[in-house]
């Protein structure tokens, strides 16, 4: 749909915001990463055409593209180690002694069996679910869902998967798409028939694809009108892998009247950088919803956008970002209005804790044509201790003055007095902490399914232990 | 007659949900009329829609005062005719002092036949029946106003004003013995002078008071009973809709 | 010895990417422009700051759209002629970055108006119509009461302010920024606060093509308190871009910055807040606020309100919220015999009704009723 392109064209133009980097020297390619690495990768998945060309085409952008201004430090991100790590046939991480003590002892605790942890660790196949996913697939089948891994509906379904693959995250959109362009692989390819309500959440690691291919992997969810579903990326345990570098995207289609949930719990090893794209567009009467928990990584750049390209459209952001010991995460949000009568809420909560720091960054844009909106964004930061940071740069860009916007955002801390209240009800200091931290997040547990809300309640205790202690 | 409402059936703007659903209403000059009925009804409705908030849409039906239909004059031309509400819960107005307001409204509504002094003795008069301090006209209208300051402004602004048709919504709801018994002084003082009131109200309280010509019982967006006093202590007896049925 | 960067972005080693500015080479003041002042210490001084001049383009500002600046014709200097050793080390101790480098810069080499104060203990208030289109002055309250009324009232301006506000000093400022049509004004003014000390703003902006604002509270000391009330009315096409800036570097200071405003036309504002709290700045209280009434279809408001906080021994938050005026309002007013556009009037008016009590202590309120005048 040429749509897509006319909507970024506009928004490129409205976008006052962009920085410019000054002139750098030309980028050189790591060695390896070249057209011959790019040539192999889509050979091995024996690609149509019209996606090698797309590859290369990627390629060469992310070559002429300068690295973005802003944002994390990422002078430490070695490109090099991509090139051993998506060339097909390379052996990955190959035994379970290879992961680090850390991810094994979380999962211990966090009670997964042996052939789970395999399979998380990107291992292998993954058995338990194996049955579960059988069953969903015939009634799938039943509703013309279409669900499969990414590389295989590239080849099943190509004039599907040609119309929206990086239509709404183009490879100009930065140098990040640009790379992810040229060397994704795996994903979800997700796409719901007019009217269809999928009656079960519907979660990525049902879909054995590559196994450990979820670095650069290529997410599509079309929702066709007054369709429903939810989706559940990922899951708690923490990914490990072995280069320390995911540039994911995600687009998401939502047509008029339909709804889309899309859940992330983001638990990537404490040596990742996590530059994550999540990009929806909603039509007339559309409701997009974003929950996401980031937990994990080194470094994390994630900002779940919504474009609210038509009337009455909503959009629904809530976000929990736990920057602990050594992490820092910049996550936020974007939501652009451009239909009339479009609504949006965003209700960021961070926590910072044992020296992490929490960088909310957040765009709200009201653009000229979006006649009676509302829009309002709540960020609120809770420092555990003295050793955190937490910071809020929310951008309001409002162009019409038939809109109503409201920003807060509050910092501060766990009360003292609410600490003893609950020490004089008979808890020691750890469990009060735990206990209030918790309560702060209740907003995004519950709207996530049981099994996930009670292993995020226990990675938050693990969380906040080790960095209590 | 001083106030005819005929069949008036509205809604909200964006609405086709009718609210109204022909309310017939006549009040003639310097009469007490009195409008009971269930919370959410549409009470205040009726009560904007006379004073041409608009939020509100008029589907069919008239409004005539002093034998002319207003509905389409504007709410500021409809006061200068002489029709003033005072609202339940009046909205704050930052930036703008009561005073300032009142003057303002004092000049166009009866022009220049008082002097600058006299109003403003007139004010001070006003806020000392009621038990108001003189900087209460130096702060923004309603802005921390307590629910029993507000109510107090209104009605201040009602007896400054001096309108023909008084309507009061819900004056003696959040008041407490005391501050009623000013408010209603007040009223009393008004009608004695002349003003006609419809007062909307859920309690019969009022009535030991003051001296009410009708009772209207409204329910389900009509006016479905009316009568004299009595009426009004049935409902409170048998509820609204046994008063309805009959 | 470093000067106060407008944003200071690092934690514990990590640091986060900071976007550069765009910067324009063009037509510039240079040595020809600079005039000894007379006083050798000083313009040793200004040389320096020339030197550091030089090595900036004027920056290119995208919100407000300001591509290229043409310099002000400089005819002479004069300011800080009277300044001494300890008057020079103040004006180090209050070096800052303000909206740009370049600008703080700018006033301190080629000023033509402007004055070094020394006060002890004052119980006054002042005055002044700055008279040039490039001012710098600095300004060392040690003690008492000191009110200042500050009127530019310029085609164009580029200027800076520095105040010192010693232990327990109370320092007001009424800062009017009344830009003529198509001008331009880029104002940087810096304020240290030390224990005890108190400052009050009062910061009014209204008229130009390109109107920019920086005021910055530094508390380098303990309980000091700090509000500062910004107040704009955007018209006829104009872009205002101000930033407000507290850093807190002490214990249990107060700071608070209330703005709100006015846009109509086809005018913007930008409003920008930095709430910066250093780790070890325990209790304090920061809060930020801002409300932008857009009056008419193509009325346009940005901001980007910041909270930077190292310290979780405090209290702080922002807000932002734009709207057209409350039609319930308009409505209620109308219930009270006022027009619709009499209505808005005293909406629009009444937007700076603080402002007005303030301005009235000085007989000033004309100013600001010309500044409103065909505003609805």
């Amino acid at each position: 749909m040429r749509d897509y392109e006319r909507v970024l064209r506009e928004l490129k133009k409205m976008e006052e915001w962009e920085f410019e980097a000054k002139a750098r020297p030309a980028f050189e390619l790591p060695p390896g990463l070249d057209r011959k690495l790019v040539l192999e990768i889509s050979k091995a998945k024996d690609e149509p055409s019209w996606m090698v060309e797309h590859r290369l085409k990627c390629l060469r952008i992310f070559e002429e593209m300068p690295e973005p201004s802003w944002g994390v430090d990422r002078s430490e991100i070695d490109l090099s180690r991509i090139v051993a790590y998506v060339k097909p046939g390379v052996a990955r991480a190959s035994s379970w002694d290879e992961v680090p003590e850390e991810i094994k002892r979380a999962f211990e605790r966090l009670g997964i069996p042996e052939a789970e942890r395999k399979y998380l660790a990107g291992l292998g196949a993954q058995y338990d679910s194996e049955m579960v996913y059988k069953n969903i697939k015939e009634e799938l089948k039943r509703l013309g869902v279409v669900f499969l891994d990414m590389d295989s509906a590239v080849k099943e379904h190509p004039e599907l998967v040609k119309e929206y693959f990086m239509k709404l995250i183009p490879p100009t959109d930065n140098k990040y798409a640009a790379l992810h362009g040229a060397v994704w692989s795996g994903g979800t390819f997700l796409y719901v028939p007019k009217g269809v309500k999928v009656p079960m959440p519907l979660q990525s690691y049902f879909l054995f694809g590559n196994p450990g291919a979820g670095q650069f992997e290529h997410t599509i969810i079309v929702l066709d009108e007054e369709s429903e579903v939810t989706y559940i990326e990922g899951c708690t345990a923490p990914k490990y892998d072995v280069i320390n570098l995911h540039v994911g995207a995600v687009e998401v289609y939502v047509k008029k009247g339909a709804r889309l949930k899309y859940l992330t719990i983001q638990n990537w090893s404490k040596n990742m950088y996590n530059l994550e794209m999540k990009r929806a567009i909603a039509e007339e009467d559309a409701v997009v919803t974003w929950v996401s928990a980031s937990f994990g990584s080194y470094k994390t750049m994630v900002y779940p956008a919504t474009i609210l390209k038509g009337d009455n459209s909503v959009s629904e952001n809530l976000s929990l970002s736990f920057a602990g010991p050594g992490q820092h995460l910049d996550t936020g949000s974007k939501v652009i209005h451009l239909g009339r009568n479009t609504r949006s809420t965003v209700d960021a909560k961070s926590i910072s804790i044992g020296g992490g720091w929490s960088f909310y960054r957040g765009l709200l844009k009201i653009a000229k044509t979006a006649k009676g909106s509302k829009a309002s964004v709540s960020c609120t930061g809770l420092m555990v201790d003295n050793e955190s940071r937490s910071d809020t740069v929310p951008v309001i860009e409002v162009h019409n003055a038939d809109s109503d916007v409201g920003h807060e955002a509050r910092i501060g801390r766990i009360g003292d007095d609410q600490i003893f209240y609950l020490m004089s009800r008979g808890l020691d200091e750890f469990e009060a902490k735990s206990l209030i931290i918790k309560g702060f997040i209740q907003p995004i547990v519950q709207e996530l399914p049981f099994e996930y809300a009670v292993e995020l309640n226990r990675l938050i205790d693990l969380e906040i232990e080790s960095s209590i202690g | 007659m001083l106030l005819r409402v005929e069949n008036l059936r509205a809604s909200l703007v964006g609405s086709e949900k009718l609210i109204l659903k022909g309310v017939n209403l006549e009040m003639g000059f310097g009469e007490v009329h009195v409008l009971m009925g269930p919370n959410g009804s549409g009470k205040s409705t009726l009560a904007n829609v006379i004073v041409g908030n608009p939020k509100f849409k008029v589907v069919s039906g008239d409004i005539l005062f002093e034998g002319e239909s207003i509905l389409n004059a504007k709410p500021h031309e409809r006061v200068a005719k002489g029709i003033f509400m005072t609202f339940q819960s009046p909205v704050e107005v930052d930036g703008v002092r009561l005073k300032q307001l009142l003057l303002t409204s004092y000049r166009k509504i009866h022009g220049d036949d008082s002097s600058f002094y006299q109003l403003e003795r007139e004010m001070k008069r006003l806020a000392e029946e009621l038990g108001l301090r003189p900087e209460f006209f130096d702060r923004f209208v309603n802005v921390g106003f307590s629910g029993g300051e507000r109510k107090k402004s209104e009605i201040l602004q009602a007896s400054f004003l001096k309108p023909k048709l008084l309507i009061l919504d819900e004056i003696d709801s959040g008041l407490d013995v005391d501050a009623l018994k000013l408010v209603l002084k007040m009223v009393n003082a008004l009608r004695e002078q002349g003003t006609s009131l419809l007062i909307i109200t859920h309690y019969t309280r009022i009535l030991e008071h003051l001296d009410v010509n009708k009772v209207h019982v409204y329910l389900d967006g009509k006016i479905v009973a009316s009568g004299d006093k009595w009426l009004a202590y049935e409902v409170e007896k048998s509820g609204y809709a046994l008063v309805g049925e009959r | 010895m470093g000067y106060e960067k407008t944003l200071k972005l690092e934690h514990r080693g990590m640091k986060a990417m900071l976007p550069e500015v765009k910067r324009n080479a063009g037509a510039d003041l240079d040595v020809r422009d600079f005039f000894p002042s007379g006083n050798d210490v000083l313009d040793r001084w200004r040389l320096r700051r020339f030197r550091e001049y030089q090595s900036y383009g004027f920056p290119v500002w995208r919100r407000v759209g300001l591509t290229s600046f043409e310099p002000p014709r400089v005819e002479g200097y004069r300011g800080l002629e009277n300044i001494d050793e300890e008057g020079l080390a103040l004006l180090e101790e209050l070096d800052f970055e303000g909206s740009d480098r370049k600008f703080v810069l700018m006033a301190d080499v080629f000023s033509m108006a402007g004055e070094y104060v020394v006060v002890s203990s004052p119980q006054e208030k002042v005055v002044v119509e700055v008279d040039q289109d490039v001012a710098n002055s600095l300004l060392d309250l040690r003690g008492g009461d000191l009110t200042l009324v500050r009127i530019v009232r310029r085609e164009r301006f580029v200027g800076n302010l520095r105040v010192k506000v010693r232990e327990k000093a109370r320092f007001k400022l009424v800062n009017l920024h009344l830009v003529g049509k198509g001008g331009t004004s880029i104002d940087n003014v810096f304020l240290d606060v030390e224990t005890g000390a108190s400052v009050e703003v009062y910061d009014f902006y209204s008229g130009g093509r390109v109107n920019v604002g920086f005021l910055a509270v530094r508390f380098s000391g303990e309980d000091a308190t700090a509000k500062v009330r910004p107040y704009y009315a955007v018209s006829s096409g104009s872009a205002t871009d101000v930033l407000y800036q507290m850093r807190f570097y002490g214990r249990r200071n107060e700071g608070t910055v209330d703005s709100k405003g006015v846009v109509t036309g086809e005018s913007k504002v930008v409003f920008r807040g930095v709430l910066d709290i250093l780790p070890g700045a325990k209790d304090t209280v920061a809060h930020q606020r801002n409300h932008t009434f857009l009056i008419s279809g193509s009325a346009k408001a940005e901001a980007i309100p910041s909270l930077f906080v190292g310290e979780n021994d405090v209290v702080a938050s922002h807000a932002h919220s734009s709207s057209p005026l409350d039609e319930t309002a308009v409505f209620y007013l109308m219930t009270r015999g006022c027009s619709e556009t009499e209505a808005r009037e005293l909406l629009i008016k009444g937007t700076f009704e603080d402002l007005r009590e303030e301005l009235r202590n000085f007989e000033l309120e004309a100013v600001l009723d010309h500044a409103l005048e065909g505003l609805v």
